[in-house]
Formats: structure tokens, C-alpha cells, sequence
């Protein structure tokens, strides 16, 4: 009988098609707002790298099946390869690093809203400079377009950070978060904008992905029809066999919406960051604008990140 | 159908469906062989930039139309299944005139 942890951590995918509610904004202390932003937009930076490896692994369990499938066939060296190899390792490579950064950038700025000391703040700060220049850096490598944040941003972000002083003075705080979203708002909105287009529900990833859980189900279904005329197979046997090209094919169903989350969840980090900018551009951190749409970010991550926890619990039973 | 990842995509979406909708293990073990064929190319469009001005390239999209459209048919008249490998064989064909990875398969 074939292991089948591939269907243990695929046929979950199904939650994360259905897990969305809707949100009611409602004004919250602006610090509030931009660590949820920041705690938010880690997390979902952190799933969207998982869904660049779920083309990998997917691929290799395609492969796997179709070996296993026909007995005419063995493994060679190819059938553990997923697609990301060669050129396309580095071009994946260099993706995960922008998530990465992204995610990087988020955190430190929810570390710079709500530090309690100096010391947090220069961390907060040493933070925050090497997550900008990697999500500049990494930006300019993936679209061959000039960096979005330049040297003098990089000094202002310096100076408003330093400005806050030893006794953590509140609105001077505030300056320097608004100097932080302000500088950094060209280098999110573009990575958000490259992923939500990358990682579409109808992406050619998103597609290669469905097509390859399809195919491995239609792998267990060859293999069902070769045996269940002979003699050893019995009830319980087929029966289990019909399981799991069931759970196959509920996973195939719930990948485009897995997709679908994590690329609307891409599109609200932009959209929460564009608001975050327009608010403190007016120095109003509090609106329920603001609260609305970083609700909706919180909520899209919390899906993506429920997919993986059931994942996770069901490779452990 | 106007990218060769798409015209594959639509090729490989419609025999899964053909190869899932039959209980028939030989028929779908010839399915079988042509997908995995088509997911060969598949990765290997993926992975390489391809210069979409050529006229091979536009063979390889010709090519990939029909086979969808034959694969169609097929899924409404399981008589056509043989007609869908082979206009599936030779889109996978077209288009390994341009990648290059699986001509031996075709020996």
C-alpha cells in the first residue's frame, strides 16, 4: 500500500476555501492597528512562501504516483525534482527572500509601535534598516526596476527613529512610524503587487498545481482499476483506495482556493499599507478605515495559517 | 489559449478529465503516458523563457488548440479517445520542437 502523507497534508486544503469571515471595523488605538499590520503581514508572508513550495512538492508527489502507478517504471534521480531547479531555483530563491524581507519589514515596524524601552527601539531600528535595504534589494533583482526606497529615505527613516529619545517620547514615536510608512510604501505595494499577480487563483502556478493533484488521483484511479479484478483485493481493500482518490480529489477542488486566499491576502497587505500611509499622511491613525482593512488582512492570514495547522496536526497522527 | 504555459494547462486540465472519467486501466494508461509527457514540457515552460515571436511557437499553440478541442469531444464520445492521444502526441510534439527535453520519448 502506498504512504499516503501527501493526502494527509493535501486534503485539508479544503478549510482554507471556506475559513474567510467578514469584519467589522471599528475604531483602535493607532499603535494597535500597526502591530496588527505588522503581525499580520509576517504571518502572510510566511504562508505565501509555502504556497512557492507547495508547486515543489506537489510535482514530486505527481511524480511518486506515477511511478508507484506503473510497474513498468522505477525512481530515477528526476522523480524527487520539482520544478524549481536550475535558473528557476534562483528565481525562487529570490522570492522567498522578498517574502521574507516583507515579512522582516512588518515585524520590525510592529516592534517600533510597541517597544517599552530604548533599547527595543534601537533593535526595533537596526531591525527595520536591514529589512528595508533586503525588500529594496531583493525588489530591484526580482523586476530588473530601480530600488523603491533611495539612500535619503533610508537617512530620514534614521533620523525620525533616533529622534524618539531615551524616554520613548510618544508623538515623537508616532513621527517616526509615519516616516517609516511613508518611505516604505513604493517597496510594499510593488512586492504585494508581484505576488498577488504570481500567485493568483488562475496563475499558471496556481493551474500547475491543480493539474498535478488531479493527475496524482487519477494515478490511484489507474491503480484501483488494475486491481480490482484480482483475486487478492478485497472489500476493505477498495474501499480504502476509494477513500483516498476521494480525498485527492477534495484537495485538487480546495488548491485554486488556497491560491486564492494567499494572493488576496498579498493584495491586502498593499491595500492596509496604502491606508496605514494615507492616515498618517493626515495624522489620523485611528480611523475605522484603517481598523476595516487591517481586520481583513488579519483574517486572510489567519486562514492561510489554519490550512497549515491542519496539516502539520494530521502529518503527526 | 495565446502562452504555451496556457495551451498546455488547457490540454493537461481536459485528459485529466478524460483519464479520470474512464475505468477502463488500458485506456488510461495511455492517457496516462501522454500526461506525463505533457507535464514534462510543462515544468520545462515553466522554467525556461521562450521566445514567443517564432513560427514554431505558433505551430506549438495551433497544435495545443486542437488537442484540446479533440480531448473535448472526446469526454462527450468515449469513441474519440484514440483520436484525443494522437492529436495530444503530436501538440506535445510541436511543442518539443521548441523546448527540446523529451524527443526520445517520442522515438
Amino acid at each position: 500500500m502506498l504512504q499516503h502523507n501527501v493526502l494527509k497534508r493535501l486534503v485539508y486544503t479544503i478549510l482554507t476555501a471556506t475559513a474567510l469571515v467578514t469584519l467589522v471595523g471599528c475604531a483602535t488605538p493607532s499603535r494597535t492597528q500597526i502591530s496588527a499590520f505588522g503581525t499580520a503581514s509576517a504571518s502572510l508572508a510566511d504562508h505565501s512562501k509555502k504556497a512557492y513550495a507547495l508547486v515543489d512538492s506537489s510535482t514530486v508527489d505527481r511524480k511518486m504516483y506515477d511511478v508507484a502507478s506503473d510497474t513498468k517504471l522505477g525512481p530515477t534521480d528526476s522523480t524527487f525534482q520539482g520544478v524549481f531547479t536550475g535558473p528557476q531555483a534562483d528565481a525562487l530563491a529570490i522570492r522567498l527572500k522578498l517574502l521574507g524581507k516583507l515579512g522582516d519589514y512588518a515585524d520590525a515596524l510592529n516592534k517600533l509601535a510597541t517597544a517599552d524601552f530604548r533599547k527595543d527601539i534601537d533593535a526595533a531600528s537596526k531591525d527595520l534598516d536591514a529589512a528595508l535595504v533586503g525588500l529594496s534589494q531583493t525588489y530591484k533583482t526580482v523586476s530588473g526596476k530601480a530600488s523603491p526606497i533611495s539612500d535619503q529615505d533610508f537617512q530620514l527613516i534614521a533620523a525620525a527613529v533616533d529622534a524618539i529619545g531615551t524616554a520613548i517620547v510618544e508623538h515623537k514615536r508616532r513621527e517616526a512610524i509615519r516616516m517609516v510608512i511613508l518611505q516604505a510604501d513604493a517597496a510594499v505595494q510593488d512586492t504585494s503587487k508581484l505576488l498577488k499577480e504570481e500567485l493568483g487563483e488562475s496563475s499558471s502556478l496556481a493551474s500547475f498545481v491543480h493539474e498535478n493533484l488531479v493527475y496524482t488521483g487519477n494515478a490511484l484511479r489507474l491503480t484501483y482499476n488494475k486491481q480490482r479484478l484480482a483475486a487478492e483485493t478485497t472489500f476493505n481493500s477498495r474501499y480504502q483506495m476509494l477513500v483516498q482518490i476521494r480525498q485527492l480529489d477534495e484537495a485538487s477542488e480546495a488548491s485554486p482556493g488556497f491560491f486564492k486566499n494567499v494572493s488576496a491576502g498579498a493584495g491586502k497587505v498593499g491595500e492596509a499599507h496604502a491606508v496605514l500611509k494615507k492616515a498618517v499622511t493626515k495624522n489620523e491613525f485611528t480611523s475605522a478605515e484603517i481598523a476595516k482593512n487591517i481586520g481583513e488582512l488579519v483574517d486572510y492570514a489567519k486562514s492561510v495559517k489554519a490550512f497549515y495547522d491542519s496539516l502539520a496536526t494530521t502529518d503527526k497522527k | 489559449m495565446d502562452t504555451l504555459r496556457a495551451g498546455i494547462s488547457d490540454v493537461v486540465n481536459t485528459l485529466n478529465k478524460l483519464m479520470g472519467n474512464s475505468t477502463d486501466p488500458d485506456e488510461q494508461e495511455q492517457i496516462q503516458k501522454v500526461l506525463r509527457v505533457l507535464f514534462m514540457l510543462w515544468e520545462e515552460v515553466i522554467r525556461q523563457e521562450i521566445d514567443s515571436s517564432t513560427a514554431k511557437y505558433k505551430a506549438a499553440l495551433d497544435a495545443l488548440s486542437k488537442a484540446e478541442k479533440t480531448a473535448q469531444d472526446a469526454i462527450k464520445d468515449i469513441n474519440k479517445v484514440a483520436d484525443a492521444i494522437e492529436t495530444a502526441v503530436k501538440a506535445a510534439k510541436a511543442v518539443d520542437k521548441i523546448v527540446k527535453v523529451v524527443a526520445d520519448v517520442f522515438a
